[in-house]
């Protein structure tokens, strides 16, 4: 005799027993596929998505900004308006020491020659691990390893992922990227460790005398600011301190970076080979 | 059904265009209806924006699993009661 199991043709996969949430995990399978299989085209058919998402980033920032308090803007103006005075200043003597510095070895100029500038497709908090998508890939000349720079080339962190047309580069604030560095006038050398969400903690001894407000440097050419330290966590008990670290400007606004080879990648290679994992 | 679909929607774009908080909000609300769609999200959110490194793990997919299995035991656990006879 012959039996009916199933009430209704094609019952097992009918629309109705189809939820949307095997749907959804259906088309993040798909898209993980083409992003493993076709990485430069998954990026080009998400840079336009990317770049209408900067654009109401940057619309619900100027919506909720206009909430702000106009007396406490306008002093905040002003005190920027003076910041920027001293640092023009300031930058003024550096171009000349720099001026200077090439007469002597001509390496600044050589420098710049290798410099790229990459347009920033998704940052965070859009990108969500501190990462920076770059609309600049192999085919212009970006290398694993290229560091980026920010305004005022501030290092902003190191070219993880490179694609034809497209790169990814790794915040020095990533969760667990380790960077070493500086910290104050005296250059105590600190490693500085990714928090996550733009910020960075280090810890040291206690008689480094480390106060807030500190600068914190990285090797690039020479020593180039990267943070400032916002908070000292001190615990009594222990007979260090920890530095929680902000970075030079608001890594969330950054629309442009610089890409240089500044040998991140072999230092990192160096280190690897040479340091005993504890 | 229709409120399944706008809330698994919802959360698909809102990994494109708000800030993660956001997302992961409207996952859980989701998960109480669908407990795929953390899992789902998770995954689309380290699709696009992962990458690789020392130390790093895809978490949205690792917290998203977690949320989905938690979701599903719960949702296994109300249809077993007597609460709905």
């Amino acid at each position: 005799m012959k039996r009916t199991f199933l009430a209704k043709r094609n019952a097992l996969l009918s629309s109705a027993s189809v939820s949307w949430g095997t749907l959804a995990l259906a088309c993040a399978v798909l898209a993980l596929l083409v992003r493993l299989l076709a990485p430069d085209l998954f990026l080009h058919t998400f840079a336009p998505v990317f770049r209408i998402a900067e654009n109401i980033a940057a619309k619900n920032h100027a919506f909720l900004s206009s909430f702000g308090d106009a007396a406490a803007l306008s002093a905040k103006n002003e005190q920027l308006m003076s910041q920027n005075a001293a640092l023009a200043s300031e930058n003024q003597a550096l171009l000349q020491k720099v001026s200077a510095l090439a007469g002597l070895g001509g390496t600044a100029s050589a420098q710049r020659t290798a410099e790229l500038i990459a347009g920033v497709v998704a940052r965070p908090p859009q990108s969500p691990y501190d990462t920076l998508v770059l609309a600049a890939g192999s085919e212009s000349g970006v290398a694993l390893g290229m560091e980026a720079f920010g305004a005022g080339g501030v290092p902003l962190g190191v070219v993880s992922a490179v694609a034809r047309d497209f790169s990814r580069v790794t915040l020095f604030s990533a969760p667990g990227k380790v960077t070493r560095g500086w910290v104050g006038e005296a250059s105590v050398p600190i490693d500085i460790f990714g928090a996550g969400a733009g910020a960075m903690s280090a810890s040291l001894a206690r008689s480094a005398n480390i106060t807030v407000g500190d600068r914190v440097f990285v090797p690039g050419p020479g020593q180039l600011p990267i943070g400032i330290v916002a908070r000292v966590d001190s615990d009594p008990s222990a007979p260090g301190v920890t530095l929680r670290i902000t970075p030079m400007f608001n890594l969330f606004s950054t629309t442009w970076v610089s890409l240089r080879d500044t040998g991140t990648a072999l230092q990192d290679s160096f280190f690897s080979a040479t340091s005993t994992p504890l | 059904m229709i409120r399944n679909g706008i809330l698994t929607i919802a959360t698909f774009v809102s990994v494109l265009f708000f800030p993660w908080p956001l997302s992961v909000l409207l996952a859980l609300i989701a998960s109480l209806f669908e407990p795929l769609v953390p899992v789902a999200v998770g995954l689309f959110a380290d699709t696009l924006y992962y990458a690789p490194s020392a130390g790093t793990l895809p978490v949205f997919t690792l917290y998203g699993l977690v949320v989905s299995i938690i979701a599903a035991l719960v949702r296994s656990r109300l249809r077993a009661s007597s609460i709905r006879g």
